[in-house]
């Protein structure tokens, strides 16, 4: 079946301007790896340094926002493989795309966080990050609740998500960041 | 007290902390994903100099990307910065930025707006 349709799959990455993409095990090194090579493609390809600049602010967040919450039952192995990830090139903008299994329970903190974040212009966005940056206690895996902030400031969207129910445990999340050339 | 000097990484910046010039830089990118690590070192020497600092402090913070996990750590640092202001030093804070940067120039905004220390906002051509 993989081997019939990876054709298929290589033709819809490449019509869709997929500039990077990967299924699977997250980690801190995977992490870095997935940063130097991103970084490097968009050396190549995007030269208005200022989007660019966005696009992997963005993509730090994304990522590093899914390797902190990842918080599942880690010796499950659909649970571990739990990464999708998407990076694409649209209308002259980006979107970047991440997937993750989210804990039932942790999920409706998590869309009733985006909806109140979609709901705030650039000065309420603005607003809400500074004073999250001087009243929020730092956890001990260095997160301070900005991510989803700092990615809807700079990319300056909506963030859309998906959430797949899966089991009475678990769901699905998808979030879709699109950033604009302004 | 000794300098703190730091070589930069793919992740983390440059650091050189100078008690007896009283003058500070942190020049690169700051991205690391718990920037408790990094910072650490940095919290505890300005804590060390806020002891007795140099009649005039100068930080320069010259930085193209820094993540959330560092930008909470960079209050910190400020914040011991603020404490040797109010005891009566001159103290400043001198924020680069790329001419074309929004992004960080609002970041530097965002700190001058909470930090009660002099802030001077730099406007370069280009970074590095």
């Amino acid at each position: 079946m993989i081997a019939n349709s990876i054709y298929d799959q290589f033709r819809s990455m490449e019509d869709g301007n997929v500039i990077f993409s990967f299924k699977g095990e997250i980690t801190e090194s995977l992490v870095n790896a997935f940063l130097v090579l991103v970084e490097e493609r968009l050396e190549n390809q995007e030269f208005n340094p200022q989007l660019r600049k966005k696009v992997f602010n963005v993509l730090v967040e994304c990522l590093q926002n899914v390797y902190h919450h990842a918080d599942l039952d880690q010796t499950n192995s659909e649970d571990r493989q739990a990464l999708v990830m998407l990076i694409g090139k649209k209308d002259g903008g980006y979107c970047i795309q991440t997937g993750n299994f989210v804990l039932v329970q942790s999920a409706e903190s998590l869309t009733q966080r985006i909806h109140e974040i979609n709901q705030m212009d650039s000065a309420q966005l603005r607003e809400a990050y500074r004073s999250r940056l001087s009243n929020a206690v730092m956890s001990s895996k260095g997160t301070a609740g900005l991510g989803m902030i700092d990615i809807a400031r700079k990319s300056g969207n909506a963030l859309h998500y998906e959430l797949t129910p899966v089991d009475e445990h678990k769901c699905f999340f998808t979030l879709n960041v699109t950033i604009e050339e302004k | 007290m000794k300098p703190l000097v730091i070589s930069p990484t793919t992740k983390t910046p440059e650091v050189h902390f100078d008690a007896q010039q009283g003058f500070m830089t942190i020049i690169g990118r700051s991205i690391p994903e718990n920037a408790l690590d990094f910072f650490q070192p940095l919290k505890n020497w300005m804590a060390d100099y806020s002891e007795s600092p140099s009649d005039v402090t100068i930080l320069e913070v010259k930085l193209e990307y820094f993540n959330t996990s560092s930008s909470k750590m960079l209050l910190e640092l400020m914040k011991v910065l603020e404490r040797i202001h109010v005891g009566g030093s001159v103290v400043q804070i001198k924020w680069f930025h790329e001419e074309e940067d929004e992004d960080m120039l609002e970041a530097g905004e965002d700190y001058q707006a909470i930090i009660r220390v002099p802030f001077e906002m730099v406007s370069v051509d280009e970074m590095f």
